[in-house]
């Protein structure tokens, strides 16, 4: 990558400038006095390509990015941008263009202007940073965040090593420096690159492992299950089967009973018994039938002898009732009356009459007292006559009575006879061995009704196993295809985890082949240029990037070396840096032999020349330092050499960068 | 016909020989006729009394009350009437209602030693069959009679 | 133009792996090279990545010819 050229606009002390690069060879010189504007170059190239003046001394502080005569010329309210512009082109042709911008506005007042700081900025300045790449052939294509690009080329956090500030030496190997620059050569060897690759491959490991994480196992469970299953559902169809063949040995050991049981009778028995339970009770009601039937005989027989032996009696009574005069003509006690009243019912008044009384006296000793009860007959005749009537019905009922009493005798007595056949019969019969029997019967029906519930259970055992069978048929399918996709998956864990062990080897291959070829590089570089290398023994390197420089006694120097050592030592790195970086940036270095006395700038001069072929160097020197002698030693890889010139205007000084031959 | 009324002395119970009250309780107690009430072997008494034709008066000892009037009821009130005309062939009997019973009375004094015997002396057991037989006889016997007077 | 180290290609052809997996981790290098230098830091090769992957992996199942 070489620097094309470098466009000022507004820049500080460059109000419309433009230097260029290009040309066969790789060295550009541009001499410069104290102050005209020389690190103001250095401070241009990093700001435009990191937003970040990298030196900056105690007179710059005060003056503002903009160059002063622009932004005397602009009225309150006038604004202005402030740019630098560089244009880089790559070993395949193509430009890289980086374009930082800031605008400014004029104020009136004590400070005069005020930054406008861009909102979509990413910078602490408000400044725009844009990249545009254009290919060979092709038009301008914008990409994205150059800040991306850079880093892996020149990163911000070594840039000191590419834009090397000789003023600031002090930059250089300060403790715990060390992390930064390992930093930066991770990612300029790309080991960096390497650590994110293996990142990504693990996560992917990571991210396939969890996915699978029952993969194996589940298969193994659900195998396992489906044929614990089975053989359950065969132990019990086999047991059942059995069970079926028992029930059956015991249904025909049943049977077999059930006939000697009716041989012996036993059917009959219960029949029988039953029947002669039933005859018992018809023989009791049939026997207070008969008693009561006795006793209502026995009682119209009693209840009819009086009247049967009265019977002439009553017949003549009754005919003395009906030939009697009753009702009478008039009766005794009405007689009785009259003579008592001594009034006759003609109405002769007896006490006068006395014959009519005596007449009324004869009459009444005619008079039987029976004229008196004329009620009495007449009942009794009704009572009489009942009595006839009863007994005309006396020989039927007796009659029907004993009939009744010897049917139901008869009955009586057949049933008593059949009861007693039964007993007979009953007792002819076995009954131990009937007994025996039942209670063999008794059991094989227990055992068959057991077996029945056993089997049952079984059965229902059986359709619950089938069930699960066919669950974990479908799950083993499923399975199944979740070890076919854990195998796939297996073998990729399997070509992730190589690729990562290598990548990991190659890595920390790369780690100590950096660092140690840093580390040659670096000392041999340093004892190449190094005036008193007598003085040194050693340079190291650690892992992590903490350089140490060692006198012959081994002890540690870094902290007290002069300047001269530590930009020796600087160049050094910065030489080793470049060559693991791969990529071949351009190297500005400003001032590089201000702090250094003698012998050792011829040296570090000299030393230039070979130092990084091939590379784009751009040197800013004053002119103390660019002696004739140096120049001598540069010429043969010199490309342009640049005079900065001050103009002083009306406005103010400005900075031209003029072309210049010694 | 002089008429006097005998009715002075009130007459409200049947009476018997005192003597005769153990042959009562014996067969009230014993035998086929066990559990018959008084008036009930009273009446069986009159019926044997009543077909001997015999009665035997009380003689010096006093009567026993045996069972109340009321216990009879109107047919059996109306036997007794038949009993008492047929026997002094009168109605007028019935004024004096004190001879009306005491004819079954001695009847029935009669009957009852008739009635023991038949019961305890000759086979009991077949006394009722006999009883029967008897009163069977009877009454064929009267309903010719008295298709004969018809 | 960012490409991937020499160096790193060295070491990953020089390896004792198999041809497929040095493929792999070239082809790595480059999806991450370039998801870097030309996006937000995102990386946008989620589908070449798996593709890759499963390539590599049926690649490696093959009998070695």
């Amino acid at each position: 990558m070489k620097i094309e050229f470098i466009k000022f606009k507004n820049y500080r002390q460059y109000r419309e400038e433009q230097i260029d690069f290009t040309g066969v060879n790789d060295v550009t010189v541009i001499e410069g006095a104290m102050d005209s504007g020389k690190s103001s170059i250095l401070n241009a190239i990093t700001w435009c390509l990191y937003g970040e003046e990298i030196q900056l001394d105690k007179e710059k502080e005060g003056y503002p990015i903009i160059n002063m005569i622009t932004l005397r010329k602009m009225k309150p309210g006038d604004s202005a941008r402030v740019e630098v512009e560089i244009r880089m082109k790559d070993n395949e042709g193509n430009q890289h263009i980086f374009i930082r911008y800031l605008d400014v506005r004029k104020e009136s007042g004590e400070k005069g202007y005020y930054i406008i700081k861009n909102p979509d900025s990413k910078y602490t300045d408000g400044s725009m940073f844009t990249y545009l790449k254009t290919e060979k052939g092709r038009g301008e294509i914008s990409l994205t965040p150059p800040e991306y690009f850079l880093e892996q080329i020149m990163p911000s956090n070594i840039k000191e090593y590419f834009f090397f500030d000789g003023d600031q030496l002090n930059l250089y190997f300060e403790r715990s420096s060390g992390e930064k620059i390992k930093n930066a050569v991770f990612d300029i060897s790309q080991i960096t690159l390497l650590a994110d690759v293996i990142d990504r491959l693990q996560d992917k490991k990571r991210e396939l492992l969890k996915s699978i994480k029952d993969g194996g196992s589940a298969y193994e469970d659900v195998k396992g299950l489906l044929s614990s299953y089975e053989k359950t559902s065969k132990e019990l169809k086999l047991s059942n089967k059995e069970l079926l063949h028992k029930k059956q040995v015991f249904g025909k050991a049943e049977r077999e009973v059930t006939q000697a049981l009716l041989k012996c009778g036993y059917t009959d028995i219960e029949s029988l018994e039953k029947e002669s339970e039933r005859l018992r009770i018809e023989i009791k009601a049939l026997g207070e039938e008969l008693v009561n039937l006795e006793k209502d005989k026995f009682d119209e027989l009693i209840k009819s002898a009086l009247p049967i032996i009265c019977y002439d009696r009553i017949l003549k009574t009754r005919n003395l009732i009906e030939n009697a005069d009753i009702p009478p003509p008039f009766k005794r006690d009405f007689i009785e009356r009259l003579l008592k009243d001594r009034f006759c019912v003609c109405g002769t008044n007896l006490k006068k009459d006395k014959s009519a009384e005596n007449e009324l006296r004869k009459v009444l000793d005619k008079t039987s007292e029976v004229t008196n009860m004329q009620s009495d007959f007449i009942e009794t005749k009704g009572e009489l006559r009942g009595i006839i009537d009863e007994l005309n019905t006396f020989i039927q009922n007796q009659t029907d009575y004993s009939k009744n009493i010897k049917k139901k005798s008869k009955e009586f007595d057949d049933k008593s006879k059949r009861v007693d056949e039964i007993k007979i019969k009953i007792g002819g019969i076995d009954k131990v061995k009937i007994q025996n029997l039942k209670n063999k019967q008794t059991e094989h029906l227990k055992e068959i009704e057991k077996l029945s519930t056993e089997i049952g259970e079984h059965t229902i055992k059986i359709a619950e196993a089938e069930t699960k069978i066919k669950q974990y048929e479908g799950e083993l399918e499923k399975v199944t295809k979740e070890k076919e996709k854990y195998k796939t998956i297996s073998e990729l864990v399997e070509l992730l985890t190589h690729s990562i062990e290598e990548a990991e080897r190659i890595r920390d291959g790369i780690i100590e082949e950096v660092r140690s070829k840093i580390t040659n590089e670096t000392k041999e570089q340093f004892f190449k240029i190094h005036w008193k290398k007598e003085s040194y023994k050693d340079v190291n390197i650690t892992d992590n990037y903490e350089i140490s420089l060692l006198d012959p006694k081994g002890w540690e120097t870094i902290g007290t070396i002069s300047k001269g050592t530590r930009q020796v030592l600087a160049f050094s790195f910065l030489a080793a840096l470049n060559s693991v970086s791969g990529f071949k940036a351009p190297i500005v270095i400003d001032t590089p032999l201000g702090r250094i006395s003698g012998e050792p700038k011829l040296n570090i001069v000299k030393y230039l020349c070979k130092f990084l072929p091939g590379r784009q160097i751009i040197i800013l020197m004053t002119d103390q330092e660019y002696t004739s002698e140096i120049r001598k030693e540069l010429l043969s890889r010199l490309n342009h050499e640049y005079k900065i010139k001050i103009d002083q205007t009306s406005y103010g000084n400005e900075a031209k960068v003029i072309k210049y031959e010694k | 016909m002089k008429n006097e009324s005998k009715e002075s002395a009130k007459v409200d119970r049947v009476y018997i020989k005192e003597d005769d009250r153990k042959t009562y309780s014996m067969l009230k107690t014993q035998g086929p006729l066990k559990g018959l009430s008084n008036k009930e072997l009273f009446m069986l008494a009159l019926t044997l009394g009543i077909k001997n034709r015999h009665r035997t008066p009380y003689g010096s000892k006093k009567p026993d009350g045996f069972f109340l009037l009321k216990d009879l009821n109107e047919k059996e009130t109306s036997l007794f009437y038949a009993i008492a005309i047929s026997e002094e062939k009168s109605l007028d009997v019935l004024t004096d209602k004190n001879k009306v019973f005491k004819i079954a009375e001695e009847y029935a004094n009669c009957g009852i030693h008739l009635l023991k015997n038949e019961v305890f002396e000759k086979d009991h057991l077949g006394y009722i069959d006999r009883l029967e037989t008897f009163l069977r006889k009877e009454f064929e016997r009267q309903n010719t009679n008295r298709s004969k007077d018809l | 133009m960012p490409k991937v180290n020499d160096v790193i290609l060295n070491r990953i052809d020089k390896s004792k792996v198999a041809d497929p997996i040095k493929y792999f981790l070239k082809e790595m290098l480059s999806m991450q090279l370039q998801s870097i230098s030309e996006g937000t830091g995102r990386w946008k090769f989620g589908k070449e990545f798996e593709n890759l992957l499963y390539e590599t992996a049926a690649k490696m199942r093959k009998p070695k010819k």
